[in-house]
């Protein structure tokens, strides 16, 4: 009965051993594919290794004896048309590559410069690459604009010009890159010309943009100032206000000074960028304009604000800057009281003044920034002295700290230090518990 | 009775077919994808500017978040890697989660840090921190000193200090390669599409030569243990990883080193300290969050951003460690059932959860029984001798196949193992590890699914020791 039963399941499921042919087959054929394809994937992996090796070899080979030949014919001083025609190879061979390899690595001193994007031009690697940039291959494109850049082929500047109208940001990117490294006047005014078009579409070519127009340097200055005559776009005036912001020129802080009462909060915080490098060349009218910036509706405006107002030492603005300690804005008030706190003892009595105030997040700012830069080790180091007024206030701020629970540095200084003076007044500090 | 389990045995028989056909059929599309996929970022690398993100004002700030406990042998190696990283603005959080080794006390000593107070805001609930430790002469370096409470709540408390717009978490039996961090920001500046979550490669440290946090000489670990873990990080992270990002789809990102976007992952309440495996969760309920506020977002894997990593070299603490994977697998999916097969998820939800339970969750549970019904349909005289041993053969030939694919998709691309003796060994136990490797580790996952079913969901610590050659 049960022996019946079994043969109807092998019936039913054809797994028994004399219905197993097609089966067997498959599976056969299947082990044999993938087995052969484990053959193929381990020799794929040796036979590459060798020919990379043997490729490389020669492409070694082939770059010293070119590098030879090509300084031989640069330093002749003369690029004839018989050495053109030494050295003219067909795309994609070994030769033409060791040959872009050479030129790319003389282009790399200077000196040869002018000679290499002659040799480039000549020898057909530009059109080799323009003509890349008509295929439709993003990867194929990306490398040809990659390569006329760092070329710095002049001569395809309007076709580079032309990829900016693209709708692909990496191939945007790429393009903005390649005019930077081409680094001409011409290729500059590409990129400028094209920035509310780069600006609109995507962040990412915004900000290539601007890393590309940094790349030039000081030269870019006076073409960006006449930039700026000639543009109304808030978002362009403060791209182009934090790239001069980058380059710290002294012909931009009177630019700079004009866009302080803008209507965009963005162009008014960027121009307060540029100025940071100049506080010193501030004078009081000036100086009144950014302190009333303190009061601006957007914390990164009052932010910038503080940060030029650091830079200059008066007691004017020392109290100026104490006004941010009370700031609704976190980061305003940290950098209010990093400020003060890396003045020193002139700013024991506004923090004296702040601590006495009831505002448990500006307390507690404070003592942080009393710590982190490490002005606490001074007021510790003024408890030495027997009296006087820096001893007083320094006392009173750390009898605050500690009733405020920032008592680790009087801890600290009880176990590692070393004045027995210091020590004296910590101890008498930590008993005055009846603060906290 | 019999009849029964025969029916049973035989229906197991062609279930363990149709399951072996499918999930064959998914590792070979994730292999077409990571071919295409790798080959082509290769490429990309050519040109894309990410050494220029180095000097570029417009690179965004990064904390890096270290959780350590008891790790005072490595601890050093991995934080001198952090601060020598090459990136323009960050700060590195290492969190002492409770150690009693004297990690603190080694941190403490060799960067000259001096206790502060620090006003903490527990903006995300973690358990209390005891002391904050700063060198103002080290600017970007924080230690912090908690109680124990497990790296998901170590990494909560690193979240409410760091002030930064990203975030990365790295293990502290790790070490970054200087550029890794770059690389990884370029892909994040670089997308058009938000990128909350971004991560890099893991690679076996065991066996490398390091001298100051640098790389000097890359080789081979000794133990085959270890040699059978790099052939399989380099399964995962070269073929696995980078065949689901096609499709957007990754659910696991090394919490190893992965870059996130703080104000998502504040969004959706940080990490879970309740879960096993905080990483994977965290990619989940980002996943999850996104998708229903229908808000445009990537995940994304990229695999030339390497970190070293430490992996276990003795049974004992690899079964910890394969076992804590698994039960965090698990929870996870449990956790984020909402998401199975709904399609308001799209093919997260369709298809890419429930690959996830039915293969690699149940994956284990299919492969042990495998191994006790199909030798007894033989007994029984269900199976013949030839259709089992053409099984096993198929088997196992496919599971060197996708070993001796990956030993080769990094040969056609990154090449990180550069001698001849390097490839061979690869070779050699990419197909080794199919004679116990990949059984043992089934059993540790079956294992983990039978504790968790019995309620024993603990996490289980695995012991690190630094190589002499590594410090």
């Amino acid at each position: 009965m049960i022996k019946s039963k079994i043969l109807d399941f092998k019936t039913i499921f054809p797994l028994e051993r004399t219905n197993l042919l097609t089966l067997d087959i498959i599976l056969i054929l299947i082990t044999a594919f993938i087995i052969l394809a484990i053959v193929a994937f381990v020799l794929a992996s040796v036979i590459r290794r060798i020919l990379r090796a043997r490729r490389f070899r020669q492409l070694d080979k082939l770059r010293r004896y070119y590098q030879e030949k090509l300084k031989d014919i640069i330093y002749s001083g003369r690029i004839g048309d018989e050495a053109i025609k030494q050295l003219s190879f067909p795309p994609g061979s070994l030769k033409f590559q060791a040959m872009e390899d050479v030129l790319f690595k003389l282009m790399e001193k200077k000196k040869y410069e002018p000679e290499i994007r002659e040799l480039f031009k000549r020898l057909g690697y530009v059109e080799y690459y323009e003509n890349k940039l008509r295929k439709r291959n993003r990867l194929i494109k990306a490398i040809a604009l990659d390569k006329l850049g760092r070329m710095k082929s002049t001569a395809s500047i309007e076709k580079i010009a032309g990829v900016l109208r693209s709708n692909d940001p990496e191939i945007i990117n790429v393009a903005i890159k390649a005019l930077a490294n081409i680094g001409t006047s011409q290729s500059l005014e590409t990129i400028l010309d094209h920035l509310p078009l780069i600006y609109e579409k995507w962040l990412i070519t915004r900000k290539a943009a601007e890393n590309a127009i940094l790349k030039y340097g000081q030269e870019v200055v006076p073409l960006l100032l006449d930039y700026l005559t000639r543009t109304d776009n808030p978002k362009i005036i403060a791209i182009v206000l934090d790239i001069l912001s980058h380059l710290k020129n002294e012909k931009a802080w009177p630019v700079a000074l004009n866009y302080l009462a803008h209507e965009n909060p963005e162009v008014r915080g960027k121009s307060l960028k540029v100025l940071e490098a100049f506080a010193h060349m501030l004078d009081l009218g000036e100086t009144e304009k950014i302190i009333s910036l303190l009061r601006d509706p957007v914390w990164f405006v009052r932010l910038y604000a503080l940060r030029v107002l650091q830079q200059i030492r008066s007691n004017k603005i020392q109290y100026a800057l104490a006004s941010s300690l009370f700031d609704n804005h976190w980061q305003v008030r940290d950098e209010a009281a990093k400020a003060l706190a890396r003045l020193g003892s002139s700013s024991l009595d506004i923090f004296l003044e702040a601590l006495l105030y009831d505002d448990h997040y500006v307390q507690e700012t404070i003592c942080d920034e009393i710590e982190k830069t490490g002005f606490v080790n001074q007021l510790l180091e003024n408890l030495r002295a027997e009296n006087g007024e820096e001893y007083k206030k320094s006392k009173e701020i750390l009898v605050k700290m500690h009733a405020l629970n920032f008592s680790t540095p009087l801890l600290e200084y009880l176990k590692d230090g070393s004045d027995e003076k210091i020590k004296e007044e910590i101890k008498a500090i930590l008993e005055s518990g009846s603060l906290k | 009775m019999k009849n029964i389990l025969i029916i049973l045995v035989l229906g197991f028989n062609y279930f363990v077919g149709i399951y072996y056909a499918i999930i064959n059929f998914i590792y070979t599309i994730l292999l077409i994808s990571s071919l295409v996929a790798v080959t082509r970022h290769i490429k990309r690398i050519k040109y894309s500017a990410f050494k220029e993100l180095l000097f570029s004002p417009e690179t965004p700030p990064v904390s890096i978040l270290i959780p350590a406990y008891n790790e005072k042998e490595i601890i050093l190696r991995t934080v001198n890697s952090a601060l020598a990283l090459a990136y323009p603005c960050f700060e590195v959080l290492v969190i002492n989660d409770g150690s009693r080794d004297g990690t603190l006390e080694k941190l403490i000593d060799y960067y000259k840090l001096k206790k502060i107070d620090y006003v903490y805001r527990r903006f995300l609930k973690t358990a209390p921190v005891k002391g904050f430790y700063y060198n103002p002469e080290l600017p970007n370096l924080l230690v912090i000193d908690k109680i124990k409470s497990g790296k998901a709540d170590s990494l909560n408390c690193g979240l409410n200090i760091s002030r930064s717009p990203y975030f990365c978490t790295v293990d502290a039996d790790s070490i970054l390669e200087t550029d890794a961090l770059l690389r990884l920001m370029a892909y994040v500046t670089e997308s058009v599409t938000p990128v909350v979550a971004c991560g890099g490669v893991v690679r076996v440290l065991n066996g490398l030569k390091l001298k100051d946090t640098r790389t000097v000489e890359i080789d081979l670990p000794r133990k085959a243990l270890a040699l059978f873990q790099v052939v399989e990080y380099l399964r995962a992270f070269l073929f696995g990883r980078v065949g689901w990002d096609m499709a957007n789809s990754i659910l696991i990102l090394s919490g190893t080193f992965s870059l996130f976007n703080r104000a998502a992952v504040m969004e959706i309440g940080g990490y879970d300290a309740r879960q096993l495996s905080e990483d994977m969760e965290l990619i989940l309920k980002l996943h999850r969050s996104f998708k229903e506020n229908k808000k445009r977002y990537r995940i994304k894997f990229i695999s030339d951003p390497i970190c070293w990593s430490e992996v276990p070299e003795t049974f004992k603490m690899l079964a910890r460690q394969r076992r804590r994977w698994q039960m965090g697998l698990i929870q996870s999916l449990l956790k984020h059932r909402q998401m199975l097969f709904n399609p308001r998820y799209g093919h997260l939800g369709l298809f890419i959860m429930p690959y996830y339970l039915f293969f690699e969750t149940l994956g284990p549970v299919v492969e042990l029984m495998g191994y006790i019904v199909v030798p007894l349909s033989y007994l029984f005289g269900l199976l013949s001798l030839k259709f089992f041993i053409l099984f096993l053969i198929l088997a196992m030939a496919y599971g060197i196949f996708l070993s001796t694919f990956s030993v080769f998709l990094e040969e056609l691309t990154y090449k990180r193992y550069p001698r001849w003796k390097h490839l061979f060994k690869l070779l050699l136990f990419g197909a080794l590890e199919n004679c116990g490797y990949r059984q043992l580790n089934s059993f540790w996952r079956f294992q983990a699914l039978l504790r968790f079913l019995f309620g024993k969901r603990r996490w289980e610590y695995v012991e690190k020791k630094s190589n002499e050659n590594n410090f």
